[in-house]
């Protein structure tokens, strides 16, 4: 007879977590809604693993000067209004915080490849496009446009690009967050501007409120909604 | 939207501590992210609080939750003094000023990695620890006994997806789960 850890593993629980009452009253999903956030999969793993691989290629070929003389070449020229918290040398890499990964890839990394001399025929080099893209959509289009189907779409071919890509050249992954990167699907609502979120949750509410609004004769609010759209139903 | 997340402010590990955090989501595109810390959560306590209650969080939790089933159920009233057309011009056009009855429900419960295994209780690691796909990851030795479990085939990955995790497996397994003794072996 199989014990609970072997109940559990199978499915991925490793107890009962309270959220579950939240599932029971209004159906919280813990497999989706429990997201990770961009700061975590993005800057600190998948930015922060490149940017250790291009500062020990350049520690092993003597170009550590290059590297400093391109994040000052580019800090320099930036324009004061980006000016949060910029990568400081290489020295002090273990010290970065997630926004220094972020700038290091999504501003700095063109340039730093152009003085590395690595081209996108290099692996360092090919990789590294990807990842400037992947930060790029997530931290600026995604930020002045929103998220649509075809940008998360997009999002994901990018982020398995990059997955396939670092397997094939330097090795499996080894860290679930790694696998996990990506974007989930409810962002697309999240990323909208704020009408449209109010709307999208009024929907929610709505379905799930179907029950008490019916008992307390908000009728008319209900059915106002089904007007605005016709497949919502109690 | 709840957001976790985890702070040391020592180097020993004895005096960490967990906030959680909580923003709204619909109250326009200003607000929206500015977090609301509600609750501070000593990791001192552990101790304290592991012998009556195996598990640590729902002692800090229960409290919280039933706040939100509160909110949910029961609402509360809120007076509009505010121009309700400027709200929103379709839904509300012939709700009478006054009175109005809020509600709120969690949407997302956001975190890093480590966090989320805490609050939902489910698998931090293992061959298929990944909490989206059924994924199976193999084990690569390291020198000593040390050694990393590392997910590989990502191209065959991307062309064949695996089958994503449901919260209907969840719950089937939480029913077996609860029926049967603690341990590896009934």
């Amino acid at each position: 007879m199989a014990g609970r850890d072997e109940v559990g593993r199978e499915a991925g629980i490793s107890g009962q977590s309270c959220l579950w009452r939240l599932y029971n009253l209004y159906g919280f999903d813990i497999s989706q809604d429990l997201t990770y956030d961009v700061m975590h999969t993005l800057s600190l793993c998948v930015f922060k693993k490149y940017v250790h691989m291009l500062v020990k290629y350049a520690a092993r070929n003597g170009k550590i000067k290059d590297l400093d003389g391109a994040l000052q070449t580019v800090k320099n020229l930036s324009p004061a209004r980006l000016g949060a918290r910029w990568p400081r040398s290489a020295e002090s890499l273990g010290f970065y915080k997630a926004e220094e990964y972020q700038i290091f890839v999504m501003w700095c990394l063109p340039h730093v490849l152009d003085h590395l001399d690595l081209g996108l025929d290099s692996i360092l080099g090919g990789i590294g496009a990807v990842l400037t893209e992947v930060g790029r959509l997530f931290y600026t289009h995604s930020r002045s446009y929103g998220w649509t189907f075809q940008s998360r779409q997009n999002a994901r071919e990018l982020l398995a690009a990059w997955r396939v890509r670092l397997e094939e050249s330097v090795g499996p992954n080894s860290s679930p967050l790694e696998h996990v990167a990506g974007i989930h699907s409810k962002a697309v609502f999240f990323g909208l501007s704020s009408v449209k979120v109010t709307t999208f949750l009024l929907k929610m509410m709505a379905r799930c409120f179907a029950g008490f609004l019916v008992a307390k004769s908000h009728i008319s609010l209900f059915e106002r909604l089904q007007t605005l759209n016709p497949n919502l139903k109690p | 939207m709840f957001h976790w997340d985890g702070f040391s402010s020592a180097k020993t590990s004895l005096k960490n501590c967990w906030t959680v955090d909580l923003s709204i989501l619909n109250c326009g595109r200003e607000n929206t992210l500015d977090p609301i810390p509600i609750m501070f959560i000593p990791s001192s306590s552990e101790k304290i609080i592991k012998q009556a209650d195996p598990h640590v969080l729902t002692a800090f939790l229960k409290p919280l939750m039933t706040d939100l089933e509160r909110v949910f159920v029961d609402g509360f009233p809120v007076q509009y003094a505010y121009p309700i057309e400027l709200i929103s011009e379709c839904m509300f056009d012939d709700l009478p000023s006054g009175l109005a009855t809020l509600r709120a429900i969690v949407m997302v419960w956001t975190g890093d990695h480590p966090a989320q295994c805490k609050v939902g209780a489910v698998k931090s690691g293992g061959y298929s620890g990944c909490r989206r796909h059924y994924v199976i990851s193999r084990w690569r030795a390291r020198s000593g006994n040390k050694g990393l479990v590392e997910y590989h085939d990502n191209r065959k990955h991307r062309r064949h997806p695996s089958a994503m995790r449901c919260v209907t497996d969840m719950t089937f397994a939480l029913k077996q789960w609860q029926e049967l003794p603690i341990g590896r072996k009934g």
